[in-house]
């Protein structure tokens, strides 16, 4: 399946970008996995030292490292799905909608859209030391539409976000009122 | 005194991995449904594929010589009355 079957493209329907948190913002995961994969150095180390049969003994050694693998793949697991979960959260702008697929948590996921002559107002915000450096922050969108604000999280490079997106609102908003007179 | 030969422990771990197999699945499957198969979701992927072929790896041959019919004492009430010598 692809992007546009997922999403329900319209015949008239382009997709114009699919945007996805930046990059940086997934560092934290990757520290915190890779101090937790540091873990049973440690504590093999403390075991070693004060129960320094323990490795040797014929049945603490199986268990032991049937433990050690346990933990190791169920790393391996949650990185995964912190990243599928990560990855998933993202917003397609095409020239009528914007979709957003928020991805909570394995079996949670939620999808909202937006028309784009429904958006009012966008506002884009960099706060802050690493997203100043890395260009990325939050985008907001002010709409008429049934969820009346609309916030896009660690995008990257959200001021050239802001000027496509009133852009397309402008386009879509001349196509409406056209409709409209007709 | 109540014990268990350690094999046991191994097939935890056989059910540990058909969980996993299946968690792992669900993520693949939801990168393909949302059309999110990309060549960074596909590099992920691989690196977290190799780790874990070297994880079983590292642990089938670490394991090979390990005699699975010895036994573990989960509980002896001596432990408790002191008729045990390990205390």
């Amino acid at each position: 399946m692809n992007v546009s079957q997922f999403i329900g493209q319209k015949s008239y329907e382009k997709i114009i970008k699919t945007v996805r948190r930046h990059g940086t913002t997934f560092i934290p995961y990757i520290t915190i996995f890779i101090f937790l994969a540091l873990v049973p150095v440690g504590v093999g180390w403390l075991l070693n030292s004060v129960f320094p049969t323990l490795l040797e003994s014929p049945v603490g050694y199986p268990l032991l490292l049937l433990s050690a693998s346990v933990y190791y793949l169920s790393l391996c697991l949650f990185f995964y799905s912190y990243f599928v979960a990560f990855y998933l959260d993202m917003w397609i702008i095409t020239n009528d909608r914007i979709v957003d697929i928020n991805q909570i948590s394995l079996f949670g996921r939620t999808v909202a859209e937006v028309e784009l002559y429904q958006i009012q107002d966008v506002a884009a915000e960099v706060h802050g030391f690493l997203p100043t450096i890395f260009r990325y922050g939050t985008l907001t969108l002010q709409t008429a539409g049934a969820v009346p604000k609309f916030v896009i999280e660690d995008v990257p490079r959200p001021y050239e976000l802001q000027k496509l997106l009133l852009d397309l609102s402008n386009e879509d908003k001349k196509y409406h009122a056209g409709i409209a007179k007709k | 005194m109540f014990t268990v030969p350690i094999y046991i422990f191994f097939f935890a771990y056989f059910i540990f991995l058909i969980i996993f197999t299946f968690f792992s699945i669900v993520n693949l499957a939801h990168l393909f449904h949302t059309g999110a198969f990309t060549f960074v979701s596909f590099s992920v992927t691989i690196i977290v594929t190799i780790v874990t072929i070297l994880i079983l790896m590292a642990t089938w041959f670490l394991l090979q010589n390990v005699d699975w019919q010895q036994t573990i004492t989960l509980f002896d009430k001596d432990w408790f009355t002191g008729g045990s010598n390990y205390f």
